[in-house]
């Protein structure tokens, strides 16, 4: 474990001995370890601090920086989303429409950047996974083990009351007057200040990004971390895997890593890409395909009232009586360079809407998507990610659009913008229920979606999936995938505890296999 | 308040640098008193999300002002180039663009919309007139 006197604003300076920046290697490298671990996000970062802890030799890959609060902190927000998204953050979806689908690459992955609402998924949904793809040897007793294990070590706990933020309270309060049932935001956040910028990494290393817990334990316990490393191909020999060749970003030194088993965590939509360029995935039909997204979209109400949204905690209220419908409102708000596109007008009359900045409010809302994409490889460097929006689930999105915005009117706003082309403003909820009324195509829809997920989905088989419940991916022995990647469905909730629990499983089958177990 | 006069385009050409001051008067009031917009400098704060990443972003960029720039023939606005055009003629370009059906059209536009507005409103004393006080 991490000393007693541990503070995260230490983090990236922690162990140095044992981090190397690939940007700055003197010539091409090798080294040898037992596993190496691609991605320190969710997924990468637990299951290299389990396997680090369980006595095994770890070398961890990132192809992000190393930062903490101190650095966002320093950061303008166009600033930190450059220096913590992939390509700035200007990642899209290419199908009907295109959804803009941010992923973080830093250490810690998405975690430093997400909102940092931390739910367990449900017994039922888990369940559910269990009676659809089967999942031999895996039982809820042991996820839900793991699932306690990471909540201990990323803090959970429900948002205060005093850091709700004038946003979370007016969807509460919204969702109230129409009797929807709701609840606080459980986070993984310690010592928040409600500064509101989650999403540009916490300034106050508040946030439990794996960055922060994860990533310093797995230092601790001997494992090696090379930052500024792109993975570039997953090696293997006779059908076993060999190791990982990588490249310092900006295309600099080699990095060669000899590595017995290979633990790959690059996301659900870069662990597809990676194994297929490494040639892994010939023969398996269910890699890249089956994607969900949860697609998203958001309203925005104007009150005559302030409603100061910015301050507080941008995510802290949700709304759970529509889950049965596959609808998820939550309170979200963001800074004005945000807003500013979505809000209607050009000139002064925007100019004297913005004014109102204060007195706005913003639901966000996600739905379950019953639709599917896939990850085609990569176009010009980006990633190829097919994905179009079923009319099942764009009819869900205008379901979650007008529960968003009569909520929005039942807490007293008193003009409600959508995201709809042609739709632009309801002055009451009569007019709302008016404007979407008529079908609303997709295309016409402003989307974005933060929970790729599926992508290399485990069960019994190959006949059904491309991964087996332990992690481990059909056709070459120890290559296991331990990221977002392996959900045979959605997790209804947000993902990222799920990714989290999955991961410490993977170590855990990993290490047993080589007569370990886990530290306590 | 005066504009600002912005850096030299690197990444940029100068024909871009001209469609995207004559868009931004259109869309946001430079020489508004309380808010400081005209101290923006639109130029450099593109070209340093831009610098680095994958060119496609910057050609992407690029190909959007060029559409826009040589757009007026067809929103109704003769053979003038849109920065050449007068300020009611580039507002009824920008009305033309923002209602097109096609959402790949009007895709083409928001990129450049959202790039000037998002640039704008991430200056720290804008998002401050504003009311954003974190
Ligand atoms: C803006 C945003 C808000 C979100 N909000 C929430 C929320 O509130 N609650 C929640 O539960 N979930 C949220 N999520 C989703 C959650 O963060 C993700 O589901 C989770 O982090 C996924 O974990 P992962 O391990 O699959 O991938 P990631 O956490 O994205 O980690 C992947 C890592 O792999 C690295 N990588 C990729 N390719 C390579 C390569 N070739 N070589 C080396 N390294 C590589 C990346 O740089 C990255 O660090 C949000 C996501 C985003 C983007
Ligand atoms: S609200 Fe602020 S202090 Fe709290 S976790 Fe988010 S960024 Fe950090």
């Amino acid at each position: 474990m991490l000393p007693a006197d541990w503070k995260p604003s230490r983090a990236a300076a922690y162990r140095a001995d044992r981090v190397e920046r690939g940007d700055r290697l003197q010539g091409n490298v090798s080294v040898q370890c037992q596993v190496c671990v691609i991605g320190t996000g969710a997924g990468g970062a637990v299951a290299a601090a389990e396997l680090a802890r369980a006595g095994l030799d770890v070398v961890m890959l990132e192809e992000g920086a190393y930062l903490t609060g101190e650095d966002y902190g320093r950061l303008s927000p166009i600033e930190s989303i450059k220096a913590t998204y992939r390509d700035a953050g200007m990642t899209f979806t290419m199908g009907s429409p295109g959804i803009l689908m941010p992923y973080g690459r830093c250490v810690g992955g998405s975690t430093v950047i997400n909102s940092g609402s931390a739910f367990a998924m449900s017994e039922e949904t888990f369940a559910y996974w269990k009676r659809t793809h089967g999942l031999p040897g895996l039982e809820w007793p042991d996820v839900a083990r793991h699932f306690q294990r990471v909540g201990r070590t990323v803090r959970i706990g429900a948002v205060p009351e005093e850091l709700m933020g004038g946003n979370g309270r007016l969807l509460r309060e919204g969702a109230e007057a129409l009797g929807l049932a709701g609840e606080v935001v459980t986070r993984n956040a310690h010592g928040c200040l409600g500064r509101g910028r989650c999403y540009l990494g916490c300034p106050e290393n508040a946030k439990q990004g794996t960055n922060l817990n994860y990533v310093p334990m797995a230092l601790e316990a001997g494992a090696r971390l090379y930052t500024h490393c792109r993975a570039e191909r997953v090696l293997s020999e006779g059908g076993r895997a060999a190791g990982v060749q990588a490249r310092a970003t900006g295309g600099g030194a080699r990095l060669a890593v000899r590595a017995g088993a290979v633990v790959v965590a690059c996301g659900a939509v870069f662990t597809p890409i990676l194994l297929s360029e490494s040639g892994l995935l010939k023969g398996n039909r269910h890699a890249g395909k089956h994607l969900r997204i949860h697609p998203a979209s958001r309203v925005i109400g104007l009150f005559d009232r302030e409603i100061k949204g910015h301050i507080g905690v941008p995510q802290s209220y949700h709304v759970t009586g529509l889950m049965p419908r596959d609808l998820v409102p939550e309170g979200i708000f963001v800074p004005p360079f945000l807003l500013a596109p979505a809000v209607p007008g050009m000139g002064r009359g925007h100019l004297e809407l913005m004014k109102q900045y204060p007195r706005m409010g913003l639901i966000g809302y996600r739905v379950i998507d019953s639709g599917e994409g896939r990850v085609a490889g990569t176009v010009m460097g980006m990633a190829n990610v097919k994905y179009d929006l079923s009319p099942q689930d764009t009819r869900k999105l205008v379901e979650a659009m007008q529960a968003s915005g009569e909520i929005l009117f039942a807490a007293g706003a008193k003009r409600v913008w959508l995201p709809v082309f042609g739709r632009g403003e309801a002055g009451s909820v009569d007019e709302l229920r008016r404007l979407l009324s008529r079908p609303v195509a997709a295309v016409d829809i402003e989307l974005a979606a933060y929970h790729p997920h599926g992508t290399l989905r485990m069960g019994i088989d190959e006949k059904d999936s491309a991964t087996r419940p332990d992690g481990s991916l059909f056709g070459v022995e120890g290559v296991y995938v331990a990221d977002a990647s392996l959900f045979p469905e959605s997790p209804i909730v947000n993902p990222q505890l799920t990714v989290m629990a999955l991961a410490g499983v993977v170590a855990e089958r990993l290490a047993e296999k080589r007569g370990l177990t886990l530290a306590a | 308040m005066t504009p600002v006069a912005w850096s030299e385009p690197r990444l940029l050409s100068q024909r871009d640098a001209r469609t995207l001051a004559a868009l931004a008067e259109v869309l946001v009031p430079l020489d508004a008193e309380d808010v400081p917009l005209g101290r923006v400098d639109l130029v450099a704060r593109i070209e340093r999300l831009l610098e680095g990443e994958n060119r496609v972003f910057l050609r992407m960029t690029r190909l959007a002002l060029w559409m826009l720039e040589y757009s007026p023939p067809f929103c109704g606005e003769g053979i003038a180039r849109f920065s050449r055009l007068a300020a009611d003629g580039r507002q009824r370009c920008v009305a033309w663009w923002e209602t097109r059906p096609s959402w790949r059209l009007r895709n083409i536009y928001y990129l450049c919309k959202i790039t000037v507005l998002s640039h704008y409103y991430d200056d720290e004393a804008v998002a401050a007139a504003v009311g954003y006080r974190p």
